[in-house]
């Protein structure tokens, strides 16, 4: 079986191969000093980047690589650790990232490396340009003297759906990271795992964003302009097709409140939108257009406002009902409730990341309490929902990707 | 009732005017009360219509012009049951063809509209056929008509042309070889004369003129009808003219128009011209908007088709936003020429680039 390995760049090669290099190579350990090194100047390359500049999701990317970030990761693993407890590698870990979300597989394998493992990516065989990019960036940086042992410790291959290809990679498998959704996770699944391996699986997930009324209110100018590019990054990157780009928007206020700040705010987002140059594709508008007729026969919707060609807001006057469809590429829901409460009874296991404005901290532990595991694994400010972070569907990733060795003296 | 049956007669009155002869603000302004009607019928006979234009717009407000007339997307026929009479009034279910794995449209006939689509489509053809039905033979085999409880499009749009045709000829056997027997013994028998030549422009063009363009057969004195969507045949790089040109110079076939139609919308179809653009009848019209803002968009500018027609009352299809894309060329020809807006299609929208977290590898694997 051939695979074309983008990382180390070699071309077409044998997957047993790939896979014997792969365990021959030396373990790492934990927050290398390598590999903080090489994520390091990769960061630093992709702040210069000319190509990081039209794809802000590569600037994330590298603000998140930086030396300053991964050693604060560091030290708060450190802060962590027990005198009885060794962490190592948890060994070889096989990433299934999604082919339609750029940078996720850079995540994922980042994470990984982090944890001194040894990293086997599969790549779609549709990788677009800006996975082309990242993939010679990492290959020039890992052609580097001293990373030798970091080279060997890792092979990003491409190849197109081959049941064959996964089920040899699964079957090495310390750890299997599927992304992509409810379909991929079941197909992959099908693949078994050694019986010491085990799945991190990130199924189809849904998001929404609440904005408190009062505090909205209160927003100069400025302010407003800041929160609504906050929301345009939140919706607009990934087209809203991520699992943690926002769908529904909760007013938390009263509805005299929110009637005098709705309009102010989306109108705000919808230049962002326009100031950006964003401009919705044909087919994307038009399934929009198709998905705002289903969603009024299926659901509590009762009122449609349109901000510009890129932005539709549909209002509902109650979550009851309300499916979690959704087109992508510029549709909000919108309620409003007197307080985050009204969420308790409607968020279910789907849902993921709830990106908020104006609440207080105590509201927001309070909700995740009073949630007690039905749904939502991630409560971060507006402007954030799309940067991954180590805690993430639930799962703290650091913690998953090592193992803990028991020592008793 | 008495409004239904005034609504009837007005519907009655828009088929049976000058087909192509009223300039476009005299056909505007008997089309749109007509359709405004149809808006207020629907409204009180569909829950699921009265609910999309409560909430959507424009509630009870009337139309004052065409583009007023309030709009639902073609899609929503696959995914919804959308019907404006009750169950035993339905004797007809239309259902798309649609590619395989794709939900089809599913469209609920009852007597009435059924009968309005078979006469407004007489009304057309009978324009270029003339009122005598002519011998006519089917490019394509006999087996499309299978299933007559549920037709596909194409069945359905066979069975609504034979009408026009007598003795109807099949003249793919069901291998979709040429039947050369077939073929030979009409021509023997009708060639002399005028007769009809039907079929889906995919077919006519793969099945039919790719398996005749050398066989020498004389068809000058046929005159053929298609329809279907040239995307297949855009593919190809064969266009409307390339289309012409080939059958013209295989068979000295030079009467050939063309239609776009939709199962949604049976009945009123735009047929081709001698301008070789597609125009509405007296009982429909288009309008073309902008695929962003959805506004209508000037006469010449490209945009997403808006399809409106007078037919239907059993389902609340008279004003349907499509998924093709065509520009409206010329309002209004010369005289002795078709009045009203003329049409060129300009074929599909193009599919989105799906992104996201999830799918992708669904999404090779369903590939």
């Amino acid at each position: 079986m051939k695979v074309l390995c983008r990382v180390p760049a070699r071309g077409e090669v044998e997957l047993d191969e790939v896979l014997a290099g792969l365990a021959a190579a030396p373990p790492g350990q934990p927050y290398a000093e390598d590999v903080l090194d090489l994520c390091h100047q990769f960061a630093t390359r992709l702040m210069t980047d000319p190509v990081a500049r039209v794809h802000p999701e590569l600037m994330t990317l590298g603000f998140f690589m930086r030396k300053t970030e991964l050693a604060r990761m560091r030290r708060e693993l450190e802060a962590q650790a027990r005198p009885d407890v060794v962490q190592v590698p948890a060994g070889l870990v096989f990433h299934v990232p999604p082919g339609n979300v750029d940078t996720i597989f850079m995540y994922s394998w980042l994470l990984s490396v982090l944890a001194g493992n040894t990293n086997l990516v599969r790549l779609s065989s549709r990788a677009s340009p800006v996975v082309d990019h990242l993939c010679a960036l990492l290959d020039e940086l890992l052609a580097r003297p001293g990373l030798a042992d970091a080279r060997a410790r890792v092979a990003m291959i491409q190849y197109g759906h081959d049941d064959a290809i996964t089920a040899a990679c699964s079957a090495q498998a310390a750890v299997r990271i599927i992304w992509g959704g409810d379909a991929t996770v079941a197909a992959v699944r099908r693949a078994p795992l050694p019986p010491f391996g085990r799945d991190l699986t990130f199924a189809d997930r849904w998001s929404l964003v609440a904005l408190a009324a009062d505090g909205v209110a209160e927003l100069d100018d400025a302010g407003l302009t800041r929160l609504a590019e906050q929301l345009y990054n939140d919706i607009y990157w990934f087209d809203q097709g991520a699992c943690s780009s926002p769908r529904l928007c909760l007013w938390v206020g009263t509805a005299a409140e929110v009637a005098s700040v709705r309009d102010r705010l989306w109108t705000a987002v919808a230049a962002v939108a326009t100031a950006r140059g964003h401009r919705p594709e044909m087919a994307v508008r038009m399934a929009r257009e198709l998905f705002v007729h289903q969603a009024v026969l299926d659901g509590p919707v009762v009122a449609r406002s349109e901000f510009g060609a890129g932005l539709t807001v549909l209002r509902v006057d109650r979550l009851d009902g309300l499916a979690r469809a959704h087109p992508g590429g510029g549709l909000l829901f919108e309620a409003v409730a007197p307080s985050l409460a009204s969420l308790d009874r409607w968020v279910a296991r789907r849902d993921q990341t709830l990106t908020h404005f104006g609440f207080a901290r105590h509201e927001l532990i309070e909700l995740a309490q009073r949630l007690a595991g039905r749904g939502i694994d991630r409560l971060v400010p507006v402007g954030q929902a799309l940067a991954l972070a180590r805690f993430w569907d639930g799962y703290d990733l650091m913690a998953q990707l090592v193992r803990n060795v028991h020592v008793l003296a | 009732m008495s409004d239904d049956l005034e609504l009837a007669a007005r519907i009655d009155a828009v088929i049976e005017a000058p087909l192509y002869a009223l300039p476009q603000a005299e056909k505007a302004a008997r089309l749109t009360p007509v359709l405004d009607a149809l808006t207020r019928h629907h409204r009180a006979a569909c829950p699921a219509y009265r609910r999309l234009t409560d909430v959507l717009g424009p509630g009870a407000r009337p139309a004052a012009a065409l583009a007023e007339v309030p709009w639902l997307p073609v899609g929503l026929w696959k995914s919804h049951r959308l019907v404006s009479v009750s169950d035993d009034q339905i004797t007809t279910t239309l259902t798309s063809s649609g590619t395989t794995g794709q939900v089809p449209s599913r469209i609920y006939l009852d007597r009435d509209t059924a009968r309005r689509q078979s006469r407004g489509l007489a009304r057309i053809m009978t324009h270029v056929l003339g009122p005598r039905r002519i011998p006519m033979l089917v490019i394509d085999h006999a087996a499309v008509l299978s299933d007559r409880r549920s037709f596909s499009a194409r069945g359905a749009g066979v069975l609504g042309m034979m009408t026009f045709g007598a003795q109807p000829k099949f003249a793919l056997d069901a291998s979709l070889q040429l039947d050369r027997a077939v073929v030979d013994e009409f021509l023997a028998r009708h060639g002399g004369a005028p007769f009809l030549l039907f079929g889906f422009t995919y077919m006519v063009w793969a099945y039919f003129y790719e398996q005749v363009k050398t066989a020498g057969l004389d068809l000058r004195h046929g005159t053929l009808i298609h329809s279907g969507g040239w995307k297949k045949l855009v593919e190809r790089q064969v266009d409307n003219a390339t289309f012409k040109a080939g059958l013209a110079a295989a068979t000295g076939l030079h009467r050939v128009y063309n239609f776009y139609g939709m199962v949604e919308q049976v009945g009123s179809v735009f047929l081709e011209g001698d301008d070789g653009l597609l125009h509405p009848p007296a009982f429909a019209d288009v309008i073309v908007r902008d695929p962003l803002t959805l506004a209508p968009v000037p006469t010449g500018t490209p945009g997403v088709i808006q399809c409106l027609s007078a037919l239907p009352t059993s389902y609340p299809g008279h004003s349907i936003l499509t998924e093709d894309l065509g520009v409206i060329e010329r309002v209004d020809g010369g005289p002795g020429e078709r009045q009203g807006n003329a049409l060129r299609i300009l074929g599909r929208l193009p599919r989105a680039e799906l992104r996201g977290c999830s799918d992708t590898h669904a999404a090779e694997v369903a590939r």
